[in-house]
């Protein structure tokens, strides 16, 4: 036999086993099919005995052309067995596609998750919490707060009385007279917590949520005031978010303003949520009126500060674009569970 | 308040500035702008037409069908009953979706069967005059134009949310003297001429004020021989613009100079006055007095201010003039009012009617005492040139306490200081004195501001600075970051309570609600409390509720959660678990303030588990519901136990409910099954499965004060576990068992748990079977099965001794 029948042999060889193995349909064929071709007695065991007998010159060749085959056919043989080992497995697989057991998961109310994040944004700005009353006198939710008595400042808060001396707090603004009246500045309070107003609609509800401010020290400004709500609104919205502050009236703050964001749906274009303007409103705030340090004995001299006060429900709304404030109320699981 | 573009510019000089840019220069100076509209906008779609065919309307003694040619509008059908609708006659044709002033919306209709695409309109239809008499006829206008284009119409309108410190800004020539601040122009200045032709004022009335506390000036002047009528066209359009119907010459000027000045007017009938004397008094509680709109009313006021005459009451001062003083169709001379009335007695007044008017809202804000004689001044000259008659000479004033302005001193450096801006004094004086102040230098230099009588919201310096801030560049402040404190406050304990509990109830399923405090005071009676349940006794009732549904604070959550609970169930909910923090409220009175008790209420129904292929659906259990307290009570280190006792609220089903006490016997709340009358009283469904509540008094929690059990390290040596079986009589609780085999604390007992309950036919009657797995280790060493089975003799037979309980063989 020269070499090259030889080496056609052994390609013919290679095919023939691959092509054996493929077929085999069980492993006793398989098995067969391996003794045929690779046992110490199968078909390349003759091959290569059968280089032997070529010229010495001609043997490299031959036995390159020889190794290549027998090893392409033993990884035939190892992916057949492979396959029928699998198949025959089978039987035992899950079928992962079922849905799992579950642990019901359970949901904080957006409220306070919103609370809790305004409240977190504030206190790395270096404010502490405090809370307060909320079936409040009349001293510290109006008179102790610059709202005189028989004054139409009075009008702007409609309040639930629960009697002539006693009534539903309106803002949670009340907390900052109790925290100024316990200790001396500086004060950097936040207060969270429920207030009350005779008022329902779609935007307004009789009761919502409420998270005041206050930061009394020596050397405060109307400036500060504008940076701290500038980087408090930039981390509770987006980076980019611009404030606008509007000068408004609050008998509690002098010089009082209204703060806006621009629109979180249009970022200032103009559309329906911010009706036109580019501009929502998120807050009212101003620099604390002596008025309300004469109340607390604080020195106006001495001291100045800014306090604001926002609607939690309002920055819930704008960042998850709810536009009804009844649903917050309702307890409906379909809505409890989004959050 | 609503004010015209138009008018202002009697005032100020608005060239070169859009409507829009005059509406934000005001807002962002504080004068919010809520609404700016062009009041004939609606004149862009109305459009001239060419009527080419008009046919009378079959059976119809007036109507015409028209058909019309708007040019590029395109021809349209519409049915008219204008008598001088004719073939040949250009008029104005309001599209169908246009909304004229009157308030009509123009649709495509049918007119006895006949379709009509528009309205032909007259003059008053389209709000551009008085003449109704028929459409307008549009001499030598093409058709296909519209009317905005043929008339040129603007009148752009703001409607202004003024805030109660600025009355100032309820008056045209209030909102142009911040414009010229802003803008740094020149307020103008109106132009009248006042001839008094009649005899001295004082021949023809007399003024005395017997309550000068109340009311501080009375400005009176009188004009004869004049002739009511109707007013001319451009003061209706002033009016309408502002929102004020045309009545009369006489009573639209009155209401023309309030709008423009600020301070209310009142014309009296001089010959309805008694004596043509006006005296101005207080009257008590209980009079009765029918104002000019017809209403009789009676005065509920501790002090009700009247303007009276030398007989009787003519007038409620500051709100409504009287019945019998009205102007009328045959009035001839008249007794025109300008006062200034003590804010807070008008407002008290107002409200104790429930009447509230142009007049007294701006009376209860504050108006401007000096500006009585030119506002009287202006509005007579005005009645003269629109009504006719001779003004009489001079005025009379009655002014018991002149204004004195307050003087206070200014220093622009603590203006920038507390402001953190660095604006120029110059530019600071410049816009002070544009809205009124006279800013003053004295020898010594420093800087004083005298403060004008319209502003009564100015009293100290600081208010100075805030019209600084206000006027210049508001939005332009810098932002800084002040230095924080250094020591920082931890939460309060109710604060940290109820973040502990919030995340450990929703990491076991329960998701948070949050309702309202107020609820039906039915409750009690829906939960089944009796009549002297402390519960009932400490209810809060609200003065002025929304609703009955919202009327009384709530003393408990049950009644929260089992209102939401019946909504999720009306949604089909198979399963809920929900829980509510917050305060109940117990009644201490109505002059103290109330126990606000921090609460944890949670509750569980229907059925539990998803129901999918590998997790069936159960009915929640009374297990459940305690596994749940347990865990939330371990969570905060609280050591808990259960019992029954008389304390049981009555809403439970006492066969599956218990107390939960504290360590020391403090009672923290209750749990258990709704029973069947109170879920009725919920409106629950029966077929939603049961129901279990729980509620924990937070307060009580927070006086033992809760917190994170301290770590604590663990032996190095093995731990040895024995099985127990016993026999024991049923009525023996497991708790008394747990409690016994603990009793010793010598054994190093480190677990104990109860892994078998067995009642049944292979025990004696009126026996159980409980079987715990004991855990021993100790810190010091491996214990040896002898020390074990010891310490388990030790308990077995206490056990024994105790309670009867012996080993299950």
């Amino acid at each position: 036999m020269s070499s090259q029948q030889l080496i056609e042999r052994i390609n013919e060889a290679e095919a023939k086993a691959v092509a054996a193995f493929k077929s085999a349909a069980t492993a006793e064929q398989l098995e067969a099919a391996r003794i045929e071709y690779l046992g110490t007695k199968g078909l390349f065991t003759d091959l290569m005995k059968a280089l032997g007998s070529l010229p010495k010159d001609e043997r490299p060749q031959a036995g390159g052309a020889a190794n290549k085959a027998r090893q392409s056919a033993t990884e035939a043989h190892q992916a057949a067995k492979e396959a029928l080992e699998s198949a025959s497995s089978r039987d035992s697989f899950l079928d992962i596609t079922l849905p799992g057991r579950r642990k019901p998961a359970g949901h904080c109310h957006v409220i306070s998750r919103t609370a809790a994040e305004i409240c977190e944004i504030f206190a790395k700005l270096g404010f502490s919490i405090a809370e307060g009353p909320e079936v409040e006198t009349d001293y510290y939710n109006f008179e102790a707060l610059n709202f005189p008595h028989d004054h139409p400042a009075r009008d702007m808060q409609d309040t639930l009385f629960v009697s002539q001396e006693l009534l539903l707090r309106t803002h949670t603004s009340p907390c900052q007279v109790r925290t100024m009246e316990k200790s001396q500045p500086p004060v950097w309070v936040v207060v969270p917590g429920k207030t009350y107003r005779r008022d329902s609609d779609i935007s307004h509800s009789p009761m919502f949520h409420q998270v005041e401010g206050l930061a009394v020290d020596k050397g405060i400004t109307f400036a500060d005031l504008k940076g701290v709500l500038t980087a408090f609104a930039t981390a509770m919205f987006s980076p980019d978010t611009k404030i606008r502050l509007r000068p408004s009236f609050f008998p509690f703050t002098e010089p009082s303003a209204e703060v806006d964001i621009a629109c979180v749906l249009c970022h200032g274009q103009g559309c329906r949520l911010c009706k036109g303007t580019g501009w929502l409103e998120i807050l009212g705030s101003g620099m604390v009126d002596p008025a309300v340090y004469g109340f607390v004995d604080y020195d106006p001299e001495k001291f100045s500060g800014f306090a604001f006060g926002m609607g939690i429900e309002r920055v819930a709304m704008l960042k998850y674009g709810l536009d009804d404030i009844r649903m917050f109320y309702e307890s409906d699981l379909r809505f409890l569970k989004q959050f | 308040m609503k004010a015209s573009i138009n008018w202002l510019e009697d005032y100020i000089d608005l060239s070169g500035l859009s409507p829009r840019e005059v509406a934000d220069k005001l807002t962002m100076a504080g004068l919010e702008v809520e609404n700016l509209s062009d009041r004939f906008a609606h004149l862009n779609q109305v459009v001239s037409a060419r009527l080419e065919k008009v046919e009378p309307m079959p059976k119809s003694d007036h109507l015409n069908i028209c058909q019309v040619n708007a040019g590029s509008f395109g021809h349209f059908q519409v049915v008219c009953g204008a008598p001088n609708a004719r073939v040949g006659l250009v008029a104005p044709l309001a599209l169908v979706g246009v909304t004229l002033p009157s308030g009509l919306t123009i649709e495509s209709t049918k007119l006895r069967g006949h379709d009509s695409y528009g309205m032909l309109c007259s003059e008053v239809e389209l709000g551009l005059g008085g003449a109704s008499g028929g459409i307008i006829e549009l001499d030598n206008v093409e058709p296909g134009r519209t009317m905005k284009d043929v008339t040129g119409r603007e009148d752009w309108v703001m409607e202004i949310g003024i805030t109660p410190n600025r009355p100032d800004g309820l008056s045209i020539i209030g909102l142009a003297r911040d414009l010229s601040a802003l803008l740094n122009r020149p307020m103008k200045t109106v132009d009248y001429k006042l001839e008094e032709t009649g005899p001295d004022v004082n021949t023809l009335g007399q003024v005395t004020i017997e309550a000068p506390e109340h009311a501080n000036r009375y400005v009176a002047r009188v004009i004869t021989g004049l002739k009511i009528g109707p007013s001319p066209q451009w003061m209706v359009d002033r009016l309408a613009a502002v929102g004020i119907r045309s009545i009369s010459n006489v009573v639209d000027v009155t209401n023309y100079v309030m709008i423009e000045m600020g301070l209310p007017l009142h014309a009296f009938d001089l010959d309805t006055v008694a004596g043509h004397h006006i005296i101005v008094k207080t009257y008590p509680k209980g009079v009765h007095f029918t104002t000019l709109d017809g209403q009789d009313r009676e005065l509920k006021a501790d002090v009700n201010l009247m303007i009276c005459d030398g007989e009787k009451a003519v007038g409620l001062a500051g709100i409504m003039g009287g019945l019998n003083s009205e102007i009328e169709s045959t009035t001839t001379n008249i007794l025109l009012e300008g006062a200034y009335f003590n804010a807070t007695t008008i407002r008290k007044a107002s409200r104790a009617l429930g009447l509230s008017t142009d007049a007294s809202y701006r009376f209860e804000r504050g108006c401007d005492p000096e500006i009585c004689p030119r506002a009287v001044d202006r509005a007579i000259a005005l009645m003269a040139e629109l009504a006719g008659g001779s003004v009489a000479k001079g005025r009379i004033d009655c002014y018991p306490k002149p204004f004195k302005p307050t003087i206070v001193s200014f220093s622009p450096e603590k203006c920038n200081a507390y402001l953190g801006t660095e604006h120029r004094p110059e530019d600071m004086v410049r816009v002070l004195t544009a809205i009124g102040l006279k800013v003053e230098k004295a020898a010594d230099g420093a800087l004083s501001a005298t403060l004008p009588s319209w502003r009564p919201d100015l009293s100290r310096e600081v208010d100075v600075w805030e019209e600084v801030a206000r006027l210049l560049d508001f939005d332009q402040l810098p932002a800084t970051l002040p230095a924080p404190p250094v020591k920082r406050q931890s939460p309060p304990p109710a604060w940290t309570l109820r973040e502990a509990t919030r995340a450990h109830l929703a990491a076991q399923g329960f998701s948070e609600s949050i309702t309202y405090s107020f609820i039906n005071r039915n409750f009690a009676d829906k939960l089944g409390l009796s009549d002297d349940s402390p519960i009932r006794q400490r209810i809060l009732p609200l003065l002025n509720p929304l609703s009955e549904e919202q009327g009384v604070l709530r003393p408990l959550l049950a009644p929260s959660l089992l209102t939401a609970l019946r909504l999720n169930q009306n949604q089909g909910q198979k399963e809920v678990a929900m829980f509510e923090l917050g305060a109940v409220f117990l009644s201490n009175g109505l002059d103290r303030q109330p126990d606000e008790k921090q609460t944890i209420g949670g509750l569980w129904a229907g059925f539990t588990g998803s129901g999918n292929w590998i997790e069936p659906a159960r009915a929640v259990d009374f297990w459940d519901v305690k596994g749940v307290v347990e865990s939330l009570a371990e969570n905060l280190n609280l050591n808990i136990s259960f019992c029954r006792g008389e304390e049981l609220p009555v809403w439970y089903n006492p066969a599956e409910a218990a107390l939960i006490k504290l360590e020391d016997g403090r009672l923290l709340g209750h749990l258990g099954r709704l029973n069947k009358k109170a879920a009725k009283g919920f409106g629950l469904k029966e077929v939603f499965g049961p129901v279990y509540l729980f509620e924990l008094d937070g307060q009580e929690i927070l006086k033992t004060g809760f917190s994170r059990k301290p770590f604590q390290g663990w032996s190095k040596f093995p731990q040895a576990d024995r099985d127990m079986a016993l026999v024991l009589d049923k009525d023996v609780p497991a708790s008394r068992v747990i409690e016994t085999i603990k009793e010793d604390g010598a054994i190093p007992l480190t677990d104990v748990l109860l892994f078998d309950l067995y009642e049944g036919d292979q025990l004696p009657e009126g026996k159980k079977s409980l079987a715990f797995r004991l855990t021993f280790q100790t810190a010091e060493k491996t214990l040896t099965d002898d020390e074990v089975n010891e310490f388990f003799q030790t308990i077995t037979s206490r056990l024994d001794q105790k309670l009867g309980a012996a080993l299950r063989s």
